[in-house]
């Protein structure tokens, strides 16, 4: 199948509102490492699927896999990343294991994630987990019985997937299951940290989620114009304030700011790319330490406008057709909230808004979907080795999308862990991705 | 025939025998890939159930499906059988969600051969915490609903204690077996031992309850050819090699516990009859020991493993997981620590398709070298 080359050429202009991402990407670093000292709750764990919620408690910092995770990713070679992954090892953590969790986990061996740069040692208040991962699940269990952190686990593997129809449900077993680890959660809280649940301050955390993450899905719908406003290596840096803190009002406001900016560059097409020749999807998390993966279909005048880790965090969701729609803002209409009830129906609501989640079970047909919602035309998947999550059921998602007419190309390494990264054998003259936009029809800027 | 050769044509020839029950009964079978799910339900529906099993073969069919280097063998294993059609008798399949390469087998295998059949049954996500037996109670009677509708036909009270009744006096029966292997000069191999134990998941538990009770009448006539050896025990994930445990005892050692799924973690932990039955099942499965990939928020099963060790004094351990099992490898270094805390050595071993038997054998002598033998 011939791919149709577009040899248009778009304005450029660069993103106004990159420094204010950048400011509040450090205002998180610098939170995480005086949070304490301000009073406030420093959390363990994976907590961004109740970063609205746990306001309850008062503002917090959550360092999520460690705060000092993207220095590592570069400094020379990722070395850096290299050493706290060998700590983990050292302990005994096989190399099978997720990488990035390795980092993670190795960061607080070595006693990097209880350090601040000024020489501060802290130790977390609690140790929470809201996430499916059983990398993750058992990476938090690891790290709060090694810093001696009290910890409560939410499972959130509560969704039936219906084998027949495809569709995950959420029936009122799965919602009493859910309910009642969440009331245990709060009175769990209460009881480690001698803080009572704020139900005010959690509607405002969830208002502020609510309007962050269905804003970012909304920028994200604005990609599927051609050409993109941004590219997707540009989104993905541009999301950043949504994993570290959607509850923020300052967050959501932000994300106004974005929202704006994109929709400016929509109308009078500015991109932050001059060419849009192919327009690719990039699915699977790609290499953290090498978010410049994300530019290599660039040299080629193509370009990554979508991807799964892109639409990961927000609250858009697919409908019965796998296609990709946004959700109302239940606040938009008028809703309040006048019972912790109310707070919780509020997060479930949120929580279930999918029935096709994106997950294994529907992993092809929402891609195939995702190319075609965002005008893209060819895939690139990474095999991400040691992440069982994201490898599950890759390859027929490949051979699905073959058989649509869909070029895939892949490339392996893993999301965490340096030493999976063959430079040569994937950016090589000869390697993956190269022979792979060259197959598309594309040659490299530079060789003409 | 002796009870042995009967035990190792079953597992030999699971295949032969599973579509001779259905020649024999007219009923269906359903194949389930994991071990936490209530099989007493599907047996009181009248079907038989069997566990999905690799052969321990090379193999390229499941190459179109998962990475060769980054899935698990053993669920690889078991996709290939399904794909070159070995399991084509079944009428369905059942997994239970949690571990993300048995979803990708499951998730493959249906789509590549649809069966009449098949089922994802949600199961909590940890087994330690406080509501996770109400919730997989739900999940259990939605499971039983499917079923009958699938069949046309109820599932009674009775037929279900009835399951309960024979699942029991299974583990009960192998409970009996494990107990000979306390002793200084344990009657039965650990091969024979998982052999017996994988056989149960093959066949018509009835046939198996029979086939255990001849057995422990015979086995105190075996002749004693046993010097007792170096007592092993073996920990892990699913586990049905057994030419590799016989190796390890062909070394001088003897297996005389484990805690693989495949093996006494499938055995422990009755069901406790109770007037809500399927709130029985789920506790059941909920109360048995933890797999690695459950064993939280608090971790226990290094405790548990601790205990199985004393209570059949076993000198050393031998941590036996599959490549590219990683809940296996989170736990793999807590317990480790828990046997050197109490000064049994270990070794780890990872599974692959067909095993380097050669290097087995010498980390396994040079393992046991380092152990002295009891009467030293």
């Amino acid at each position: 199948m011939s791919i149709e080359i577009n040899n248009e050429v778009y304005e450029t202009r660069p993103m106004d509102c990159w420094p204010k991402m950048k400011e509040l990407r450090r205002k998180h670093f610098w939170h995480t490492w005086n949070a304490q000292k301000q009073g406030e709750l420093l959390f363990l764990g994976q907590v961004y699927r109740n970063q609205g919620f746990l306001q309850g408690w008062g503002n917090y910092a959550n360092p999520s896999i460690g705060v000092h995770f993207t220095r590592l990713t570069r400094t020379p070679n990722a070395e850096g990343l290299t050493h706290v992954i060998e700590d983990a090892e050292e302990y005994g953590l096989g190399r099978d294991v997720c990488g990035a969790m390795k980092a993670h986990i190795g960061q607080i061996f070595n006693g990097m994630s209880q350090t601040s740069p000024q020489g501060d040692k802290f130790r977390h208040d609690v140790a929470i987990n809201g996430l499916g991962c059983h990398a993750i699940m058992k990476t938090t269990q690891l790290a709060a019985e090694y810093m001696g952190v009290p910890h409560f686990l939410i499972d959130d593997t509560f969704g039936r997937h219906n084998a027949r129809t495809n569709t995950i449900e959420y029936d009122e077993n799965a919602r009493k299951y859910w309910l009642a680890q969440m009331l245990d959660f709060i009175e769990w809280m209460e009881e480690k940290t001698g803080r009572k649940f704020d139900d005010e301050a959690a509607i405002e955390g969830l208002k502020a989620e609510w309007h962050s993450k269905l804003t970012w899905a909304k920028c994200l719908e604005l990609m599927q114009n051609i050409p993109s406003p941004v590219s997707m290596r540009t989104a993905i840096s541009l999301r950043i304030p949504l994993t570290t803190n959607s509850s923020d009002p300052e967050v959501a406001d932000y994300f106004d700011i974005l929202y704006d900016e994109l929709k400016h560059r929509v109308d009078n097409h500015i991109s932050d790319h001059k060419y849009e020749k192919i327009r690719l999807t990039h699915e699977n998390q790609h290499p953290l330490y090498r978010a410049d993966i994300l530019r290599s279909p660039e040299k080629y005048g193509a370009v990554f406008v979508a991807g799964v880790m892109a639409e990961a965090a927000t609250i858009a969701a697919r409908d019965e057709n796998y296609h990709y729609f946004i959700p109302e803002n239940p606040f938009d209409k008028g809703l309040e909230l006048k019972s912790r009830e109310n707070i919780l129906d509020n997060l479930w609501q949120m929580r279930t808004v999918s029935t096709r989640s994106g997950g294994p079970g529907t992993l092809p047909e929402v891609t195939y979907h995702r190319v075609m919602e965002w005008n893209a035309s060819a895939v690139v998947v990474h095999n991400d080795r040691p992440c069982q999550a994201m490898m599950c059921t890759s390859l027929d998602r490949d051979s699905y999308l073959r058989e649509k007419g869909i070029p895939v190309g892949n490339y392996n390494s893993s999301q965490g862990d340096p030493r999976d990264f063959d430079e040569r054998r994937i950016l090589g003259p000869n390697g993956e991705l190269p022979t792979f936009y060259e197959s598309l029809g594309l040659t490299r800027l530079e060789s003409k | 025939m002796g009870t042995i050769p009967e035990i190792n044509n079953i597992v030999t020839n699971r295949h032969d025998v599973a579509r001779d029950w259905k020649v024999k009964t007219g009923g269906k079978v359903i194949g389930y890939l994991n071990i936490d799910l209530p099989e007493e339900l599907i047996y009181a529906a009248g079907i038989l159930p069997v566990r999905i099993l690799g052969s321990h073969e090379p193999e390229v069919i499941t190459d179109p499906h998962m990475w060769n280097m980054m899935h698990c063998v053993f669920e690889r294993d078991c996709l290939a059988q399904g794909l070159q059609g070995r399991y084509d008798y079944l009428d369905g399949i059942i997994h239970s969600e949690g571990d993300p390469h048995e979803e990708s087998c499951f998730l493959s295998w249906t789509r590549a051969k649809p069966m009449d059949y098949q089922y994802r049954l949600c199961v909590p996500g940890a087994y330690g915490l406080h509501h996770a037996q109400s919730f997989l109670r739900g999940e259990i009677a939605h499971f039983k609903q499917s079923l009958e509708e699938w069949t046309g036909e109820a599932i009674s009270d009775h037929a279900i204690d009835r399951a309960i009744e024979v699942y029991n006096k299974s583990r009960r029966l192998m409970n009996q077996l494990s107990e000979l292997r306390k002793s200084d000069t344990p009657p039965i191999s650990g091969a024979e031992f998982m052999e017996t134990a994988l056989a149960g998941m093959l066949t018509d538990k009835e046939n198996f309850n029979t086939l255990l009770e001849q057995f422990l009448i015979e086995i105190p006539k075996r002749k004693k050819e046993d010097n007792g050896g170096i007592r092993i025990m073996l920990s892990g994930g699913p586990n049905d090699y057994i030419d590799v445990i016989k190796s390890i005892e062909d070394m001088g050692a003897r297996v005389v516990v484990d805690e693989h799924d495949t093996g006494g973690r499938y055995y422990t932990t009755d069901v406790i009859p109770e007037e809500d039955r399927l709130n029985a099942l789920s506790a059941r499965i909920i109360n048995k020991p933890r797999s690695a990939l459950k064993d939280m928020p608090e971790r226990t099963r290094h405790q548990h493993l601790i205990d199985l060790a004393k209570e059949y004094r076993a000198q050393g351990v031998i941590f036996m997981y599959t490549v590219h099992d990683d809940a296996e490898q989170f736990d793999y270094p807590a317990n480790k620590a828990a046997f050197e805390s109490i000064d049994i050595p270990t070794l780890m071993l990872e599974l692959d398709f067909t095993n380097p038997l050669e290097q087995f054998r010498t980390r396994v002598e040079a393992f046991l070298e380092t152990i002295e033998p009891v009467g030293v």
